[in-house]
């Protein structure tokens, strides 16, 4: 496979433009863009995300999850899309109402790429919460905790017991590790949920990711690039004669 | 409240009101002055003593090769190369579309060898086409000035120095069409430069150094190529000709979308000049020396201005009404300097009196005639560009906000033809960025978001629409019913807790003159000499009058402000001996 090496700035401007084309004035793109970094730059490969969802979904202009809410939690559907197009309209209610005072768990049904809160959240701890999600996929748990300093600790469990249809498919959100604690999950959870880690990522390996990919810049495939620029490119205006007055000319 | 929210509460009541200060007619209106970046660059490069020597000098008798210096500053070591190439006159274009230059050049960071000159040979040539290292700090080109080049290797090739009428004329050799930093063309990230390259620390300080680095190629070449025409006969560029020149630079709408897209940086740099001023009227006191020295100053302001050359009818008009103005300003402050008690005093005159080109003179010479309360300021607090949305606020809160920091933007009739008749898009060609007249020109679809104005109002119209029966009481809420909104929202808020920030002008009235938003970002890189060829593009000076390499080491006086031709010419013809 081979590379294109590019800076992080360069590689920004790149995924806003893209996101410009397929999300529309219409939508924040550039908070959906720095999620896209984020991703990419802490190898959780947000450009093959995205260029997933551009190859595979109908371009919508309405990404916004379905919000129901009830008296114990608040629960979005979010459709089966991907939260990188959705994520922040979920924690722009969380974080209005922790602030609030509603200590309301959030729940999210029907979501991708989960990780894509990550970036969200880590302004939570401005505002002195330390947000803590969960979720389960292919017989294991992931938690992710942002801590104090937007320290990130990520981890992911093995949960062999507990069947499939309790645990799939949702995401579970809470303002802070009490909260947590205080979820009543299926017993067998709260067993197993700080046992059989089968991989971490602490703090400072988010922060070694980020200050390689600063000295030495980001290696994307060749094809993304191109599928990228191509997208990207959608926002430019052909030239003639005319335009160029508008230039000064 | 600590100590410095109490010190920025003080400062924000005695500094101009942003109304004032973020007219776009202002803005444009503005001058180098002594914190800008070029004369932070010059204190830095001649008090830290930067050591900058040839390290290869490969030019043949026509001075096309290559040329890299080394730059020892105390903390780093950098190499500036130059590759000069052949370029038919006929394809000589200042315009960013350009494909082909006099010379192409980069600042890199680190040790150099030969393998990593013919990478560079392969990319810096092809500009934008090329892929640079991540040690690479900026890349540019330049072209030779057509008027000068020639005219000034002639008369060193026949053993002469050139004229100051014709310096007076073209101030510079060289002509930069664009200087490229930030991370472009997998350059190295600006957050590196910041945090791993001290010596350019601040917002555009190496682009300024390549330039300054620029300059002193096109001494070297032009004095190489003389000497190989005429060994015996030819003589160098005298030191004291070499003050007295520049850098051209072409300047055109790529630069204003920058102003609009960046507001916490700019409110940074417009917030430091007007605490500097404020400080100044509020915390000093005028004496005989300050007024003799404002006298002179302004003397100097006015032969500058004199010898400004534009075909430009109206920056000529602006440039004489100035001097004109300052000529007045001069006999008032003579008669009238002993009841100048306070700088007040003198400020509020002349808001009276004269225009604004007049005014922010006299502002950029009370900066400068106070050097210990302008760099006090000097160094930069680093400012993190992040506009994040604060949902929590109450939608009764962002609307207040909106009527007291956004007023100018509400006074705005969008319904109005000429106030929504022009857009701004990207060309493909190189992304350059053009302005469409609605209606007529192609891609009003693809239009760039300039226009903050029109959105802060359609916002604000928004919210006040907002049926009571939906129930949202917060932005959380609103932007999750009208999520077009939120990207708007996210700036409001961000910049509802800075001073200054917002230009406050409408970017798609048809009348609008791009061509303040580029003088003021100019006039913070310390540019001068200001020659407009269009309402959207300028040719301008960088350098002129600024020390030269072999000026380091010795007695500096940071002195250049408001350059003037400063030659010695005795003799008749106006030739310098």
């Amino acid at each position: 496979m081979k590379f294109n090496r590019t800076s992080i700035n360069e590689l920004n401007a790149l995924v806003n433009r893209a996101c410009e084309v397929y999300l529309g004035i219409e939508n924040d793109f550039e908070e959906v863009a720095s999620k896209i970094i984020w991703l990419e730059v802490n190898d959780f490969g947000g450009i093959h995300r995205f260029i997933g969802l551009i190859s595979n979904e109908m371009r919508n202009l309405n990404n916004r999850p379905e919000l129901l809410d009830n008296k114990k939690e608040v629960i979005f559907n979010n459709n089966n899309k991907s939260l990188i197009l959705s994520s922040h309209f979920i924690t722009d209610i969380a974080l209005s109402n922790w602030y609030d005072d509603k200590r309301k768990n959030i729940k999210i049904i029907n979501a991708r790429d989960p990780e894509a809160l990550i970036p969200d959240l880590l302004k939570f701890t401005k505002y002195q919460f330390e947000p803590i999600f969960i979720w389960f996929s292919e017989k294991k748990l992931y938690k992710v905790h942002i801590r104090k300093n937007e320290d990130i600790l990520y981890s992911e469990h093995k949960i062999p017991s507990l069947s499939k249809n309790d645990l799939e498919n949702y995401i579970m959100l809470f303002s802070n590790q009490e909260d947590l604690e205080k979820y009543q999950f299926n017993p067998d959870f709260l067993e197993i949920k700080d046992k059989n880690i089968i991989q971490e990522i602490h703090p400072k390996n988010f922060l070694s990711k980020e200050n390689d990919k600063l000295m030495n810049g980001l290696y994307i495939d060749k094809e993304a690039f191109k599928t990228m620029s191509k997208l990207a490119d959608q926002v430019l205006v052909a030239s003639n004669e005319q335009s160029r007055q508008g230039a000064g000319e | 409240m600590t100590e410095n929210t109490k010190d920025q509460i003080t400062a924000h009541a005695i500094m101009r009101d942003p109304a004032t200060v973020m007219d776009l007619n202002r803005l444009g209106s503005l001058y180098p002055y002594k914190l800008s970046f070029m004369r932070k660059l010059a204190r830095r490069v001649m008090h830290e003593n930067w050591d900058i020597s040839t390290a290869l000098f490969n030019l043949d008798k026509e001075g096309y090769g290559e040329v890299v210096y080394e730059i020892q500053t105390p903390k780093n070591t950098y190499h500036f190369v130059v590759f000069a190439n052949y370029l038919d006159p006929e394809t000589r274009t200042d315009r960013v579309i350009a494909d082909k230059w006099d010379i192409t050049l980069t600042l890199r960071h680190g040790k150099f060898n030969k393998n990593e000159l013919s990478m560079l040979k392969r990319n810096v040539p092809l500009q934008e086409n090329g892929r640079m290292s991540s040690n690479s700090i900026v890349l540019s080109r330049a072209n030779k000035s057509s008027r000068n080049f020639q005219y000034i290797l002639d008369k060193l090739t026949s053993g002469q120095q050139p004229s100051k009428d014709k310096i007076s004329e073209v101030g510079y050799i060289y002509r930069t069409t664009a200087v490229y930093g930030s991370g472009k063309f997998g350059m190295a990230d600006w957050e590196k430069v910041r945090t791993l390259y001290e010596d350019f620390n601040e917002p555009f300080l190496a682009e300024m150094f390549s330039c300054f680095m620029i300059r002193q190629f096109s001494f070297d070449q032009i004095d190489h190529i003389a000497s190989l025409r005429a060994p015996k006969k030819s003589v160098k560029l005298k030191n004291s000709i070499k003050r007295n020149l520049g850098i051209g630079n072409a300047t055109g709408l790529g630069m204003a979308p920058f102003l609009i897209k960046h507001p916490l940086l700019i409110n940074n740099w417009i917030e430091k000049r007007e605490r500097v001023l404020a400080n100044i009227i509020y915390s000093t006191e005028p004496n005989n020396q300050k007024i003799k020295s404002v006298l002179s100053l302004t003397k100097r302001a006015i032969n500058h201005l004199q010898e400004i050359v534009t075909g430009n009818h109206q920056q000529n008009q602006i440039n004489e009404d100035a001097c004109k103005q300052l000529i007045l300003l001069m006999d008032w402050i003579s008669e009238n300097k002993k009841n100048i008690k306070d700088w007040e005093t003198l400020t509020n005159h002349i808001s009276k009196e004269y225009n604004i080109e007049s005014q922010e003179i006299l502002n950029t010479i009370l900066i400068e005639i106070h050097p210990n309360e302008a760099l006090a300021l000097e160094t930069s607090e680093y400012v993190e560009e992040k506009y994040e949305l604060r949902p929590e606020m109450t939608i009764d809160k962002l609307k207040k906000i909106i009527q007291e920091k956004y007023k100018w933007a509400l006074d705005y009739n969008f319904a109005a033809k000429d106030t929504d008749s022009v857009f701004w898009y990207r060309s493909e060609e190189k992304m350059e960025p053009r302005l469409g007249i609605r209606g007529i020109d192609d891609g009003d679809e693809k239009e760039m978001i300039l226009g903050i104005a029109k959105n802060v109002s359609q916002c604000y119209k928004a919210i006040r629409s907002l049926p009571s029966n939906l129930n949202i009481r917060t932005v959380a809420e609103f932007v999750f019913h009208e999520p077009k909104f939120r990207k708007i929202i996210r700036r409001i808020q961000t910049m509802s807790e800075t001073f200054y920030g917002e230009i406050q002008a409408n970017l798609l009235h048809k009348d609008v003159l791009p061509i303040h938003l580029l003088r003021c970002k100019l006039s913070f890189f310390g540019v001068g000499k200001f020659d407009p060829k269009s309402k959207l593009w300028v040719r301008n000076t960088m350098f002129q009058g600024a020390p030269i390499i072999e000026d380091i080491q010795s007695n500096y006086q940071d002195d250049w402000f408001f350059p003037v031709i400063d030659i010695h010419d005795s003799s008749e013809n106006h030739e310098i001996q």
